[in-house]
């Protein structure tokens, strides 16, 4: 079944039908919330606001976009505005969602463990407006259009952000290395 | 290679458009500039990151949670429906249609109708009466064609003389036609 005849059996009263839009889209607007937040719990409340949200606004989905488009959007919107609220709080690294993988000596992984770190401060170091196309195009490999329509920017500007962010990025982690502890 | 040029292939790699033989220039420039070896390290580490961590799964029992808070949420929907026309207007339209329909039909036709009535003995005084009449309005109606036709020339004429000004002026309302829309933001 599409999403939108499932979307208009909801519109038409079937709420229970709302769960398979759930199950289909849990995942990904929680991946997007997770990488924003890193907080699994924070990302868990938040992705359930984003449904609710969804559900309430059914009627407003336009199906010139695709669904995955809309509920990016909404979930975008939804962390922007509860960071906003928050004040961005700083993330401590015992709060990262990292497990220890078994692969590797210990030495290794602790390496390994470092570096993503490092890269997941410079990711929470960078302005939203830069972090979302960034976590869309490389984690969610979205197209720069696609991006476009989920943050609603034109093209252009989706381009220069993810330009910009990566050199941010690369700047941030340079800086870093100089007090780190990871080689090339 | 200059070293900007190398960025711009590195950006090139990281979009995933990056050519077989842009690859091994970018790869040769690695080799020799420690710099842009350090800079490709860099992003690479990025993007490996990002990509490890691209799908997490949502935790058991998300569907329930969602499910059991919509439970109560009423929410009166308003669904798209065709504009509604209401029963007078579209009576009034109906009207004027069909009285549009048979007066182009009498003006095409004028003459075999008015013969058929003067045909017939039960109507023939009265199409007899009716001749001026007709007459009197096929004269307006005539007048009203040669009017409009003039009209139609005379606006095509202007506007091929203005449309040196004409083009460049809708080309500008367009543009910020298209501005407005790329900065509306939907509301959700």
């Amino acid at each position: 079944m599409e999403d939108y005849e499932i979307i208009q059996c909801c519109l038409q009263g079937k709420k229970e039908m709302f769960e398979e839009l759930v199950s289909r889209y849990k995942n990904l607007v929680y991946s997007i919330i997770l990488r924003m937040t890193n907080d699994p719990e924070e990302a868990n409340d938040l992705a359930q606001e984003v449904f609710i949200k969804v559900y309430r606004n059914l009627d407003k989905y336009e199906p010139t976009y695709k669904f995955s488009t809309w509920i990016m959007r909404i979930t975008t919107n939804l962390v922007i505005d509860s960071r906003r609220k928050q004040k961005q709080s700083t993330i401590s690294v015992e709060e990262m969602p990292y497990e220890p993988s078994s692969e590797g000596g210990p030495e290794e992984e602790y390496l390994r463990q470092e570096k993503s770190n490092e890269v997941i401060d410079a990711l929470n170091a960078l302005p939203e407006m830069y972090r979302i196309p960034i976590i869309l195009f490389h984690q969610q490999g979205l197209s720069y259009q696609e991006i476009s329509d989920v943050i609603n920017e034109p093209l252009s500007k989706v381009k220069n952000r993810i330009f910009r962010a990566r050199k941010m990025l690369k700047e941030y982690l340079l800086k870093s290395k100089e007090g780190g502890i990871y080689g090339m | 290679m200059e070293c900007n040029h190398a960025d711009k292939l590195i950006m090139k790699y990281m979009d995933g458009i990056l050519s077989m033989e842009e690859a091994q220039k970018l790869n040769l420039h690695i080799t020799q500039c420690e710099s842009c070896k350090e800079s490709f390290f860099m992003y690479q580490m990025v993007m490996d990151e990002l990509r490890d961590e691209a799908v997490s799964e949502a935790p058991d029992g998300f569907e329930a949670a969602v499910m059991a808070k919509i439970k109560d949420i009423e929410v009166d929907y308003k669904l798209k429906e065709p504009m509604p026309i209401d029963n007078l207007t579209a009576m009034l339209w109906g009207t004027f249609s069909l009285l549009f329909g048979i007066g182009v039909l009498l003006y095409i036709y004028n003459q075999p109708v008015l013969e058929f009535l003067l045909g017939n003995p039960y109507t023939k005084d009265w199409a007899q009466a009716m001749i001026p009449t007709v007459d009197v309005l096929s004269v307006y109606v005539s007048d009203i064609k040669s009017k409009l036709q003039e009209l139609v020339s005379n606006g095509s004429q202007l506007f091929t003389s203005l449309k040196m000004i004409a083009i460049p002026v809708l080309a500008v309302l367009a543009s910020i036609k298209y501005y407005i829309y790329r900065k509306q933001k939907v509301e959700i």
